[in-house]
């Protein structure tokens, strides 16, 4: 799990406005990062046109914007508040068990 | 009890009475001293015994209250009190009656009745009763019980361990009253031989064990002597412990223990606090895994506190040593409780919660949970260390680092010095022109990924709002200067003083900023509201189907507009009303959802419609639209609730969405919520939702 964390230090979750559907995402994320005991990550959260190379080492947005990024590590959330199928999501994006 | 002396309370008493002109209730000096009216009255025919020996005026209790003495009166007790050495009889404060109550009972050979307790506490029946009160609710949360039987006598009831170690735990506390013998319900000459047996024992494995710990154990001995506990130890590695050295002195000290005893007693050596740690037990490095715990741990502190301890290696040996010894603790649970957990937690919060925090790495490591208590061992560890850590002496010194050009570092380092004066920037170098920079700067603000050895916060290669806020809320700047911005501040304000006031005022608003810090008032809560801060009726509106508002008829005009947008002008219409936000923010929420489609759902049921501060939001607020059968938006989702949220900036909405995830995240809650037939049903089920999380 070290290995992991060492990876992933930070996560962006972005939406297009930067100040609501993202921070909520934020949330979802943080609490997903926790039910899966992943500590050490920073989350943040800010709109779709902060979103480049080096700012995070993954990026988190609901689904439908998945399409709009390009080449960059990303996730796309379905349900922005449901953090069981977030978790689902980062245990695969993270490589844990 | 001898008439011979006064005590300290039947003293306190007559003092009371002797400094009065008026009246003295009993409630009072039950107020005053703690007591139960009973035991005032005790003290009282007590206090009249003596003054009767001592031919002085008696007191007078009338209905209740203690008349005043005659100035005549008081002349005779000054000469005679002058005289009177007066012997020192101690008060136990409740605190202490119930560490005596509960040790005495585990302990006690012979049944523990009420007026056993009496004697050992010093006090009434009724004072008992109510100190076993609180006996019974702080037991209760070592999930332990009070039992009594006509027979038995009161006894605690629950896992012999546990209660074992909560008799440590009080006994512990009770230190200073052991040291002057107040203690008396131990029998001091039972205990005196297994104390000499234990010191034997000590010698013989050449460690030093914490004196307290000793006489406690020794006066649980007779107890394990008895043997009638079962003892039952979970996650043993028990043939682990036959194997030590400590198990085969117990053995031979105290071979007529039963066998589960024996392991019990080695555990104490084995997980005892020690006064000082021998160096050879350091140099066994049998426990590499532990030694690799340590140094995570200093690794996570180091990390989340940002500093950078400069003689880690002690560090690293200390906690290495008291992990070492405490693994057993953690394991066994022999010992609940540190007598200086509570103490540590208040005095050095901040080092508690980063240990805390960084304990987690440990708890995954072993897969235990690890209490308070010895968190605040190993804050200690850390705290010590800290002193000596580098911090402070010097300015925060700041290295700007961006991709190439180092234009954007320039103009970085310029917003620095304006919102942090009093931190230097040491450099504004490119990413590829770094060498070392732990060597010259404390932190690096970046604009683009670095690797270093201190902390890194990256931020856009200009400044916006968040990543100064970013900036001021990273621990190592917050911890320095806190939030308040002084300069800015006194910029912002000094148009509307004096000139010739402007010193003055400065000097003062950094005097009460100052202060504010000292009293840790909340500078680092930012400004959070809640969901019920808004909650009021007239910000919620039902919706039809079309988006019209319920029992409203739809005016010709706006035949043509989508359903979806009627119904966001009738919701985002209060905020509009309201003035919290222009026509405009409307706009552009529609314009938003036309162009970036539904991301605003945050749930299927739930659209979240707001848009950008600068977009024209004079203050936070919210409005709720109920629609119970759903208004189709254009991406075919249909949303039975709009919330239309006027974001002021990015932060101060945060509690409100945090509150929204809770009460309207699910579909259920959904389903609840649209059932409601008026405004005022709906902030009921909001709230009460809110009140049961």
């Amino acid at each position: 799990m070290d290995r992991m964390t060492q990876k992933i230090r930070t996560i962006m979750c972005c939406c297009g406005n930067g100040v609501g559907t993202s921070l909520i995402m934020q949330m979802t994320v943080e609490e997903a990062l926790e039910s899966l005991g992943m500590m050490g990550i920073n989350v943040i959260f800010g709109p779709l046109s902060d979103i480049s190379e080096g700012r995070a080492d993954l990026f988190v947005v609901s689904q439908e914007l998945l399409k709009s990024i390009n080449k960059l590590p990303a996730i796309g959330l379905a349900d922005l508040m449901d953090s069981d199928m977030a978790a689902e999501q980062l245990r695969k994006v993270l490589e844990i068990g | 009890m001898a008439i011979g002396y006064l005590n300290e309370r039947t003293q306190k008493i007559i003092n009371m009475v002797l400094t009065r002109s008026s009246t003295l209730s009993i409630q009072e000096i039950t107020g005053e001293l703690s007591v139960s009216e009973r035991t005032v009255y005790n003290e009282l025919d007590k206090a009249n015994n003596w003054l009767r020996m001592k031919k002085l005026p008696e007191l007078q209790n009338v209905r209740g209250k203690l008349q005043p003495f005659t100035e005549e009166e008081k002349a005779q007790f000054d000469s005679v009190m002058q005289q009177e050495q007066l012997q020192d009889d101690y008060i136990f404060t409740p605190t202490e009656r119930t560490q005596i109550i509960v040790c005495q009972m585990i302990v006690c050979e012979e049944p523990v009745y009420v007026e056993d307790l009496m004697n050992s506490c010093l006090v009434s029946r009724n004072t008992i009763f109510t100190d076993l009160q609180s006996v019974i609710s702080r037991i209760h949360a070592y999930q332990l019980g009070l039992g009594y039987e006509k027979k038995r006598g009161y006894w605690i009831d629950g896992d012999p361990i546990r209660i074992r170690a909560i008799f440590f735990l009080y006994f512990n506390m009770m230190e200073h009253l052991l040291a002057s013998g107040k203690l008396n319900f131990l029998r001091m000459d039972e205990i005196k031989p297994y104390l000499k047996l234990l010191e034997d024992i000590e010698r013989e494995l050449g460690v030093n064990y914490v004196r307290g710990d000793m006489v406690a154990l020794a006066a649980m001995l007779p107890v394990m002597k008895r043997g009638d506990e079962k003892l039952y130890f979970s996650d043993v590695s028990v043939e682990k412990i036959k194997d030590s050295k400590e198990y085969n002195v117990v053995r031979r000290y105290f071979s007529e223990l039963e066998d589960t005893e024996q392991i019990y007693l080695t555990l104490h050596f084995l997980g005892g606090r020690l006064v000082s740690y021998s160096r050879e037990e350091a140099d066994k490095a049998e426990n590499e895994s532990i030694l690799e715990i340590a140094k995570n741990l200093v690794a996570e502190f180091e990390r989340r506190a940002c500093v950078i301890f400069e003689q880690k290696e002690d560090l690293i040996k200390n906690l290495y040593q008291h992990i070492t010894s405490s693994i057993y603790r953690y394991r066994f649970g022999i010992q609940i409780g540190n007598t200086m957990a509570e103490d540590i937690k208040r005095e050095y919060l901040y080092i508690f919660d980063t240990v805390r925090a960084a304990v987690q790495v440990l708890e995954q490591q072993i897969g235990l949970q690890i209490s308070d208590s010895e968190v605040a061992y190993l804050a200690l560890h850390f705290g010590a260390n800290l002193e000596n850590a580098k911090q402070d002496e010097h300015e925060l010194r700041i290295l700007v680092v961006c991709m190439n050009g180092v234009a954007t570092g320039n103009m970085i380092s310029h917003e620095l010095k304006r919102i942090l004066p009093r931190a230097k920037v040491v450099g504004v170098v490119s990413v590829s022109d770094m060498v070392n920079p732990h060597n010259i700067c404390d932190i690096i603000i970046a604009s683009a990924k670095v690797k270093a050895l201190v902390p890194v916060i990256i931020v856009n290669p200009i400044l916006n709002d968040f990543d100064r806020k970013n900036i001021l809320r990273h621990p190592l700047i917050r911890s320095r200067y806190g939030f308040v911005d002084l300069d800015a501040l006194f910029k912002a304000v000094r148009k509307y003083v004096y000139t010739e006031k402007h010193t003055e005022f400065k000097h003062e608003l950094e005097k009460f900023f100052i202060r504010q810090r000292e009293e840790k008032q909340s500078l680092l809560n930012p400004n959070v509201w809640q969901l019920t801060d808004f909650l009021t009726e007239d910000r919620i509106i039902f919706l039809e189907r079309d988006g019209t508002k319920r029992g409203e008829m739809r005016s010709d005009h706006d035949e043509n507009i989508p359903r979806w947008r009627r119904a966001l002008y009738n919701t985002s219409s209060i905020l509009v009303e309201r003035g919290s936000i222009n026509d405009n923010y409307v706009e552009c929420i529609i314009k938003r959802l036309i162009e970036a489609g539904p991301y605003m759902f945050v749930t299927d049921d739930l659209v979240l419609a707001h848009a950008k501060p600068e977009n024209g939001v004079n203050h936070l607020d919210f409005s709720i639209g109920i629609a119970p059968e759903g208004i189709l938006f254009e991406c075919e989702k249909r949303a039975r609730i709009v919330f239309c949220l006027a974001v002021e900036d990015q932060q101060k909405h945060i509690g409100i969405l945090r509150d929204i995830r809770k009460v309207l995240a699910k579909t259920t809650q959904i389903d609840e919520l649209v059932k409601a037939k008026t405004a005022y049903q709906v902030c009921e089920i909001i709230r009460c939702s809110l009140k049961d999380k």
